[in-house]
């Protein structure tokens, strides 16, 4: 028997017995869409919520916590260098990013040039490493922005506007992922104590102690090691090169009420009288300004602000709750956060009291992109600007122990290994990962608890099925025995009517999952008038795909074979030659 | 190796008793120790009362009834050998049936029943088979109503859209149970004279169940039943 006669002869059938057929589709339909619908919402959950906030084969270790014997007390044990190095030495971990947090407290203050006016709040830091973040940085960038080389052919720069650049021959738009980087400021110091393991104090800087040799692009001057230049375009921001000696040097400047407004309105609030002169008469070059030592001199160096990172849940927090409480502007997108100034105020403290003059600091900063790996409450800033602010301000034992570790593995599979592997070197799971961990659990138990209960509407509607399917082999015995008279074998009996229940498991299988798209849809128009002021509440719950749709569809096919296997063997069964004497 | 086109050995059908005794013996005997052979191009009236083993026999004979002793052979085939794709693929292409109740399927129009076996073929050339078709159905003198539904014909029509249905796939034997019998004598007539056209242009061997007389004079040879016992074979050794 041909195929394209089998297809006639069941399209027949079903049109024979549209009643019957329709009947037998309200279970399927239900079971399939009710597969479908939880599904796709664990799978948007997922997606949308949890990799959002805990990221796939990614996870983060802190020092374990042990309790002092007879004290009552627990203390963290220690996460160093030689910690992260066993780490990365186990099974299926392909890269360890340790951050750290500032242990000292701080102020921030600014934001005026996007809020209108300067917020001024109680600040907390967290180191990462630039390198961890770089790649999705510049995603959620281009996400922003669009594409870094535009549609606008050029032949030089000055063609490109502000900050655009000609690169063969198309212009590219100024971009800030790649400024989140260690541009070396905030390394004053006193004394060895102050600098972080592997540097000294030289100078008044902590930098990279050495007899004669460095490392490549470096040279050993006077005892440090420091970049080696051939003019000023080789330098870091804020300094220059000494062309004599061929090495890169800070440009030295004081603090100018007339350059500087920021700084200026923290020292007249402070009283401090400043002197309004510069080195050799000049401001420090743009991008740049004037960073002292500490509050009580007005003599710095020029630097470049220190990059930051914010998490897009400050930015929703603070449309949906800062701005409307304290009457500020709301702000949009995430692309007005980029550029943003503020200044960072080391050692001082909304909660306690500030630290002497000399140990406070006033630093720059400019946020340059925004993550989901950036501290939620908080500014992310490269991990060396913390190691060496911890050193400069709790002393180097404190820049040496690592708050946290970003361990990313190979498989999302590996990752239970290798929480069993970091016990043994004291780390457990960080509460983020845990609580990742937890959510995961959580939404696959939900996840295997509902697929079951969809598999139970189905495994009904297969017996619904069975019962119609039996009814329509009573009813049509005469058919059959005709088709057997004419030449029909068992085999075409048996596949006319599994190819009649794989027809209406396609169907049902395909309006469930048009019945679970819809109530999606329905579902999201209701969570969003209710969740509406949650702030990093997703556009959308349900993630459908291909895999979902297939396995929806594929179910109810299933399932429509299981109900009508055995009338189709009993239909097979028919005695052709009784009914046919019958009549 | 037989020289006839079906040819019937030892052939004994046996309906089982409700219960098996040694009273009782192992049921009722619908055809009993039975040898029979038919020669291609005959016409056959198998006779007998009702409850005689005739329809038992056709269906024996089509390959729907399987379950006998003896031996069946037709065109050198043993039947009991053949499995069901065989004897399927024999029922389609080797033997056409004919029914009392003429057994079309009312949902198709004329021409769709008259198709019917093409659906169960091997040849996929759809055209081939509306020719047929058409062909089966302008002999039976019905293609004006190829577009009709059963339900619309009378009785006489039906039963020659049975026949060219039966005749679609030119098979060398009709097996026809009763094809007279619903019909008035002036229809039976009709549909007599298209077998024995069938029978003398096509060389098709007709073997035909009857209770009338008609049919059976028409025959070229009348095999008489009883009791499920060949009584006459119709002169044949």
């Amino acid at each position: 028997m041909i195929w394209q006669a089998r297809v006639d002869m069941i399209k027949g059938a079903i049109s024979k017995s549209r009643r019957h057929f329709a009947f037998s589709l309200v279970g399927l339909v239900v079971g399939a869409s009710t597969l479908a619908f939880f599904l796709a919402l664990s799978n948007g959950v997922q997606e949308r919520v949890l990799n959002r906030l805990y990221p796939v084969n990614q996870v983060e270790f802190q020092a374990e916590t042990v309790g002092l014997f007879g004290l009552g007390m627990e203390v963290p044990t220690k996460m160093d260098v030689a910690t992260l190095t066993a780490l990365e030495k186990l099974e299926g971990v392909t890269s360890v990013y340790p951050k750290q947090r500032a242990k000292f407290q701080a102020r921030l203050w600014g934001g005026a040039d996007v809020l209108g006016r300067d917020a001024r709040v109680e600040s907390f830091f967290d180191g990462i490493e630039p390198a961890l973040i770089a790649d999705e940085l510049r995603q959620a960038e281009a996400a922003v922005l669009g594409p870094e080389i535009l549609d606008l052919p050029c032949e030089q720069d000055s063609a490109c506007g502000i900050g655009g650049k000609c690169s063969d021959g198309f212009c590219t738009r100024p971009t800030w992922w790649n400024r989140f980087a260690d541009l070396g400021a905030t390394a004053w110091c006193d004394n060895d104590d102050n600098c972080p393991v592997g540097m000294s104090c030289l100078a008044g800087r902590c930098r990279v102690s050495c007899d004669e040799r460095c490392g490549e692009g470096q040279a050993c001057e006077a005892g440090a090691c420091v970049p080696i230049c051939r003019n000023d375009s080789e330098c870091n921001m804020g300094a220059v090169c000494l062309v004599s000696k061929g090495i890169c040097e800070q440009l030295q400047c004081r603090l100018d009420d007339a350059n500087d407004q920021l700084a200026n309105d923290i020292n007249r609030q402070r009283g401090t009288v400043v002197a309004p002169s510069l080195r050799a008469g000049q401001p420090c070059p743009e991008g740049t300004y004037c960073a002292a030592k500490n509050l009580a001199l007005v003599h710095g160096t020029c630097e470049a602000p220190i990059p930051a990172l914010i998490s897009p849940f400050l930015l929703e927090v603070y449309n949906s709750m800062v701005a409307t409480a304290l009457g500020l502007k709301r702000l949009g997108g995430l692309q007005v956060v980029l550029g943003v100034n503020f200044a960072i105020l080391f050692g001082e403290s909304y909660f306690v009291a500030d630290g002497p003059i000399t140990e406070r600091v006033v630093r720059r900063a400019k946020v340059v992109g925004f993550s989901p790996k950036a501290m939620e409450f908080g500014v992310t800033v490269p991990l060396p600007y913390v190691v060496r602010a911890n050193a400069a301000q709790r002393g180097r034992q404190a820049s040496a122990e690592y708050t946290s570790v970003v361990v990313e593995t190979r498989h999302n599979e590996d990752v239970p290994m290798l929480v069993q592997d970091a016990k043994v070197l004291g780390l457990t799971l960080a509460p983020k990962s845990e609580e990742g961990r937890k959510a995961a659990n959580v939404l696959l138990i939900l996840t295997i608890v509902f697929a079951v209960v969809s598999l139970v509407i189905l495994a009904i509607s297969a017996i619904n099925i069975a019962h119609t399917f039996m009814m329509l082999v009573t009813e049509r015995r005469m058919e059959i025995a005709i088709y057997r008279s004419v030449g029909a074998t068992l085999n075409d009996i048996r596949l006319l009517f599994l190819g009649e229940a794989a027809i209406l498991g396609l169907v049902g299988g395909s309006l469930g999952v048009l019945l679970a798209w819809v109530m999606g849809i329905v579902v999201n128009a209701m969570a969003a008038s209710v969740f509406a002021h949650i702030p990093g509440s997703p556009e959308s719950l349900f993630s459908f795909n291909l895999y979902i749709v297939l396995v929806a569809i594929a179910c109810a096919i299933i399932f429509a074979l299981a109900g009508a296997w055995l009338p189709a063997r009993s239909a097979a069964k028919t005695d052709p030659a009784m009914v046919l004497s019958q009549g | 190796m037989n020289k006839s086109l079906v040819h019937i050995a030892d052939l004994s059908k046996i309906y089982p008793g409700a219960i098996e005794s040694p009273e009782a013996g192992r049921g009722t005997y619908a055809i009993q120790d039975l040898n029979l052979q038919i020669e291609a191009g005959e016409f056959v009236a198998i006779v007998g009362r009702s409850g005689s083993g005739k329809t038992t026999l056709l269906n024996i004979l089509g390959g729907l009834d399987r379950d006998y002793e003896g031996q069946v052979f037709i065109a050198d085939q043993n039947l009991a050998k053949m499995d069901d794709v065989e004897l399927s693929k024999m029922r389609n292409q080797t033997i056409g049936f004919v029914f009392q109740a003429f057994h079309l399927l009312p949902q198709l129009t004329v021409f769709e029943n008259v198709l019917l076996p093409s659906r169960f073929s091997d040849y996929s050339d759809t055209e081939i088979f509306q020719q047929r078709a058409q062909i089966a159905l302008a002999r039976t003198g019905l293609l004006h109503r190829a577009s009709s539904l059963p339900t619309s014909l009378s009785a006489g029509e039906r039963q020659r859209v049975a026949i060219a249905r039966a005749i679609l796939n030119r098979p060398p034997i009709l097996l026809c149970d009763e094809p007279t019998g619903n019909l008035d004598a002036e229809t039976g007539q009709l549909v007599l004279d298209l077998f024995m056209e069938l029978c003398e242009n096509d060389g098709t061997t007709l073997i035909i169940a009857t209770h009338e007389q008609r049919v059976s004079k028409a025959a070229s040879r009348k095999v008489v039943l009883e009791a499920g016992r060949l009584v006459d074979n119709g002169g044949k050794a």
